[in-house]
């Protein structure tokens, strides 16, 4: 198992008497990325702001680097973790330089790391531009690039591709992709999109109304997708009928073909077989996987939302 | 602290804060400049204490609508920008006040010294020396100064609308500036604008028909010294307290 580097123990957050952020337990394991997924108001940017010790858990016990988060050892964890939470922070009045300079003072860091961290964002163009004239796409990889400050060993990024154009978020993407691999680095990502964690992430955390509904890794999340095979004939009513004697399956009938449970290879070809012998042309056989966004859909509704 | 100066100081970059002070100072130079000269003799005596009530005058105008727009300066950057959130994370919550106070208190001062320095050059040009007279000067103005930064900190910390504390200090400069005429009513003891006035200590004697003046020295208000004082820990200590619990709901 892996060493887990984050870890809250049914952590919760309490606004106005309602349980935004409701018992939670996350594990999130070093040197990975780590999706957190939910639909809008589920407690992402809730639970993150917990995570960082910016507003306090109404219950609940978060450890991070082997180290309880508190008060007193707030700003030692944060010292090694980069974070962008929801909207992005900047200051208006100065250029993208400064205000990378600004948290190289607070963070003691050499200036060098500016440029380092400029170029990993592509934004060595704009780093002489006022900070308020920047467009969205261009505060937020401002924001990430001060994350990125001082090589953390955590980042926590809160729907960091909001505002990015598609070359933007294939850009993040990829730089997410290699930082576990270049520095080790354990990332946390929040998103609406599974699509979007599909494509990064090795463990995926689903949240919805507060509460976590499904861990694992992302494999998990992709073998839940039950699987289907589909036929197609030249007379599937016969083939059908066929398949419900002799092999003992109940096939259902659609406008795609005939779909079949999940069969093990041998089945399949035994199934192949006994069509062929009753003289029935078979065009395709094909796999169906349920796609992630309807398993995602699925139990997000599941869960009453 | 050094490093908390430093990004505070560089947040200010652009903001025109220094410059607002030295063209504070320069108004109130030019005003002395003007109030000094041409002075008859022959009709008055006290130039010392003449001096001394003009620029807590000067002060109780300009002063107020200064401090406000650099308190204001000092918290509007972090409200439109988004950024108590990214400063939470590299910094204690309660460093992030501090801070801000401290580069008021140090730019205050800095203000308050300028002005003494004029009030001394004065001093050396009228041939008048009083190192007690400059002393409480300047920690009279400077105390003012600063219970005005610590009132209008505890509004523009958190509010969205900047034209808000202002206005209130536009208020106050003329609640402040009645307080010096309407010595009858205890107005300038409860508002932080009225103790300009309160810890002027001259008075002016003024004989209609022989139309002397005469400007003399009063005791100094020590119990109204001490009492601005506990009002500035106390407002320091409120406006801490709650610009904690802001930010956690921000
Ligand atoms: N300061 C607050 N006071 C009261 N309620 C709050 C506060 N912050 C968040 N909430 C509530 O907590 C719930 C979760 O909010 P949160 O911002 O964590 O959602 P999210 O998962 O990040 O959503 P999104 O995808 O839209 O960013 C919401 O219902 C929101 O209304
Ligand atoms: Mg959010």
């Amino acid at each position: 198992m892996d060493n887990q580097l984050i870890k809250t123990q049914e952590l919760t957050k309490i606004y106005h008497g309602r349980k935004v952020v409701d018992n939670i337990s996350l594990c999130v394991p070093e040197g990975k990325i780590y999706g957190f997924l939910g639909p809008n108001g589920a407690g992402k940017s809730t639970t993150m702001k917990m995570l960082l010790g910016l507003i306090d858990p109404s219950g609940g016990k978060i450890s991070i680097f082997g180290k309880e988060m508190n008060r007193k050892n707030r700003i030692s964890i944060l010292k090694q973790t980069g974070s962008l939470i929801e909207s992005p922070s900047y200051y208006g009045n100065l250029t993208g330089y400064e205000n990378l300079k600004i948290s190289c003072i607070l963070k003691k860091l050499p200036f060098s790391e500016i440029s380092r961290v400029l170029s990993v964002v592509r934004m060595e163009g704009n780093k002489n531009k006022k900070a308020s004239q920047y467009s969205l796409g261009m505060k937020q990889r401002l924001g990430l690039a001060n994350a990125l400050l001082g090589k953390p060993s955590l980042l926590l990024l809160d729907e960091p591709t909001n505002g990015l154009d598609p070359a933007g978020i294939h850009e993040m993407r990829s730089l997410i992709r290699s930082l576990p691999e270049e520095y080790g680095t354990t990332i946390m990502i929040s998103s609406h999109l599974l699509s979007e964690m599909e494509q990064v992430s090795d463990y995926i955390g689903i949240i919805s109304s507060g509460k976590i509904i499904f861990q694992d890794k992302l494999l998990k999340l992709q073998e839940l997708g039950s699987e289907s095979i589909i036929i197609n004939t030249d007379d599937n009513l016969k083939a059908s009928s066929v398949i419900k004697e002799n092999m003992n399956i109940n096939p259902e009938m659609s406008n795609n073909g005939i779909i079949l449970p999940f069969m093990d290879n041998t089945t399949v070809s035994q199934t192949v077989k006994c069509l062929v012998n009753n003289n029935i042309n078979i065009y395709r056989v094909t796999d169906k996987t349920k796609n992630l966004e309807e398993i995602y859909l699925s139990m997000v509704k599941e869960n009453g939302l | 602290m050094i490093r908390i100066l430093k990004a505070e100081s560089l947040k200010l970059k652009r903001r025109y804060v220094y410059l607002m002070f030295a063209m504070s100072l320069f108004v109130i130079f030019l005003w002395m400049c003007y109030s000094l000269s041409d002075l008859d003799f022959n009709k008055f005596s006290g130039i010392f204490a003449l001096a001394n009530t003009d620029l807590f005058l000067i002060n109780t105008i300009i002063s107020p609508v200064i401090i406000a727009a650099f308190a204001t300066r000092l918290a509007d950057i972090e409200l439109i920008g988004n950024t108590y959130k990214w400063l939470s994370c590299m910094q204690n919550t309660k460093s992030i006040f501090k801070g801000k106070v401290a580069v008021g208190v140090i730019c205050i001062f800095l203000y308050t010294l300028f002005q003494c320095a004029f009030y001394i050059l004065i001093g050396i040009k009228m041939d008048f020396y009083s190192a007690e007279k400059f002393t409480m000067f300047f920690i009279s103005v400077f105390a003012v100064l600063l219970a005005l930064f610590m009132f209008q900190l505890n509004f523009s910390l958190w509010s969205k609308n900047q034209l808000t504390p202002l206005f209130i200090s536009i208020g106050g400069t003329f609640a402040g500036l009645f307080s010096w005429f309407l010595p009858q009513y205890p107005l300038r003891f409860i508002i932080p604008w009225g103790y300009f006035c309160v810890l002027c200590n001259n008075g002016i004697n003024y004989d209609s028909v022989s139309r002397y003046t005469e400007y003399y020295w009063t005791g100094y208000p020590y119990f109204w010294l001490v009492v601005l004082i506990v009002y500035i820990v106390l407002q320091y200590m409120y406006t801490r307290g709650k610009f904690i619990t802001k930010i956690q709901e921000m």
